[in-house]
């Protein structure tokens, strides 16, 4: 018999809902892209709270739509409890609870970050740990140890900017919109990579974007006449190059023959190829989800929230939002 | 008002250190300055000298991060917020009058909020070499204990 699970996200830029068969058929992944921030030139977090408000319900009827369902039949409720903006979060994951109470099914809370790395395994749903998980997007930057699921091992992170944060402000010094991620890589394809931007190295399987941010504005300050396309494909290189560089040491260290890679940088072509030609290289299968699953969805968390289910069950109404916490179960807090 | 010259980042993370040693529950720290100008690294010593054993990271996307030292201290980064009104409406006033240190990057866009008492700014700007620090509205006593 199936078990549908409704997934619901509203952490960050994104209100999204989802529904999950059996934790790896997506039914349906409804992402709304609140393009009104485009216009503020980064996510407005009060107007993103308000979005959510007044998106969520219409994002979850149409993720029930599309998964021709009533609501009647859904097994579980899963939404984002952390880590987040607060005033995002405690929209979901309220609307989540009251789902759960008024339909009389069980409620499961997600680490957002937790999702990302259940991104892979709605992509390959054969997929079983262990393996090294990859989370590269706006707000994180995590390489871990997916022992099993559900389990954890974190091997580093940054130590001052997320990998996407260093793109955004990058793109922000370049004079191009927001979200910059998308605008570098574009960018970037028109021109040459022939600025060498030292990326600081942190040490152990650490990283740190905070200083190639300002070599990117030092040498634009010094070179007013600067090519912006050479900029823009230095410091995608420069980026990427530390990203790879850390992968392979971690797959060294660990000796893991599988890398899941996800979160809304894993949407970025030129890492897409490069990691590719590690893994080529250093023999290990590499995974990387559509992009769709890459950036912000419920369908992760959908998901997670299955697995979580399956293995923990229901979690109870008081658990609470969380602007910051580690990729860890509820429980464990 | 004293204005120093950093020559490195951690030159300037010590100079956060000194100056934070000082500060007592309710102080407001506003830093202002461009993109890559070190308000982050300053930060990371301005909790080192709060206490604060954690690593620092850029809260620009969470807004903001809180943290365990002496007292508490909370890491805001206002640039993803564009007025004072959203600065309200997201609850942050509640922190400026608190029982903690705030330190606030991008202040500027939540000026007319910061409590004029106990506010110190601190603006940051990139030299050739290193950096500029100026610091406005510091007692003149922790100012020469630092000379």
């Amino acid at each position: 018999m199936s078990f549908f699970c409704l997934g619901i996200e509203t952490s960050c830029d994104e209100t999204a809902a989802s529904v999950v068969r059996d934790g790896v058929n997506v039914l349906s992944s409804v992402v709304s892209s609140q393009l009104v921030h485009s216009l503020y030139g980064g996510v407005v977090p009060e107007l993103a709270a308000r979005a959510h408000v007044r998106l969520i319900l219409p994002v979850v009827n149409e993720a029930l739509d599309k998964a021709g369902l009533d609501v009647s039949r859904i097994d579980l409720v899963a939404a984002t409890y952390a880590p987040g903006l607060l005033g995002a979060l405690l929209v979901g994951l309220p609307f989540a609870k009251g789902l759960s109470y008024g339909l009389g099914i069980p409620f499961v809370g997600v680490n957002h970050l937790e999702g990302h790395i259940f991104a892979i395994r709605l992509e390959y749903p054969d997929l079983k740990p262990p393996f090294l998980g990859v989370i590269l997007s706006g707000g994180h930057t995590e390489l871990l140890i997916v022992s099993n699921w559900c389990e954890y091992e974190e091997l580093g992170s940054t130590v001052d900017d997320a990998c996407g944060e260093a793109f955004d402000k990058v793109a922000k010094l370049l004079g191009l919109p927001y979200p910059g991620g998308r605008e570098i890589e574009k960018l970037a394809g028109g021109g040459r990579a022939v600025i060498d931007f030292p990326v600081p190295d942190p040490g152990g399987l650490d990283f740190s974007f905070s200083g190639l941010k300002t070599a990117v504005l030092y040498y634009l300050r010094d070179h007013p006449e600067v090519v912006r396309a050479d900029v823009a494909a230095s410091f995608q290189v420069a980026a990427v190059r530390a990203v790879v560089r850390r992968v392979e040491q971690a797959v060294k260290q660990t000796g893991l023959s599988v890398v899941g890679v996800a979160g809304g940088v894993a949407a970025n072509g030129y890492l897409r190829e490069q990691i590719g030609l590690l893994a080529q290289r250093m023999g290990f299968r590499l995974l990387v989800p559509r992009v769709g699953y890459c950036t912000d969805n419920a369908a992760m968390i959908a998901a997670a929230g299955f697995e979580r289910y399956q293995r923990f069950g229901a979690d109870d109404f008081n658990l609470s939002a969380l602007a910051r916490t580690p990729i860890c179960p509820p429980g464990d807090l | 008002m004293p204005v120093f010259e950093t020559e490195s980042p951690e030159a300037t993370i010590r100079l956060g250190e000194r100056i934070a040693r000082g500060l007592k529950p309710g102080a407001v720290v506003a830093f202002y300055g461009e993109l890559g100008a070190g308000k982050t690294t300053m930060i990371k010593g301005f909790a080192r000298g709060l206490g604060v054993r954690e690593m620092v990271k850029s809260p620009s996307f969470v807004i903001i991060t809180e943290y365990r030292g002496r007292i508490p201290v909370y890491h805001i980064d206002l640039y993803r917020i564009k007025s004072p009104a959203e600065f309200t409406e997201i609850g942050l006033e509640s922190y400026l009058t608190g029982d903690g240190v705030c330190l606030i990057e991008w202040a500027e866009r939540a000026e007319s909020l910061l409590p004029p008492a106990t506010t110190i700014r601190v603006k940051l700007q990139v030299l050739p070499a290193g950096r500029r620090i100026e610091i406005i509205g510091w007692s003149e006593g922790l100012a020469e204990e630092l000379q």
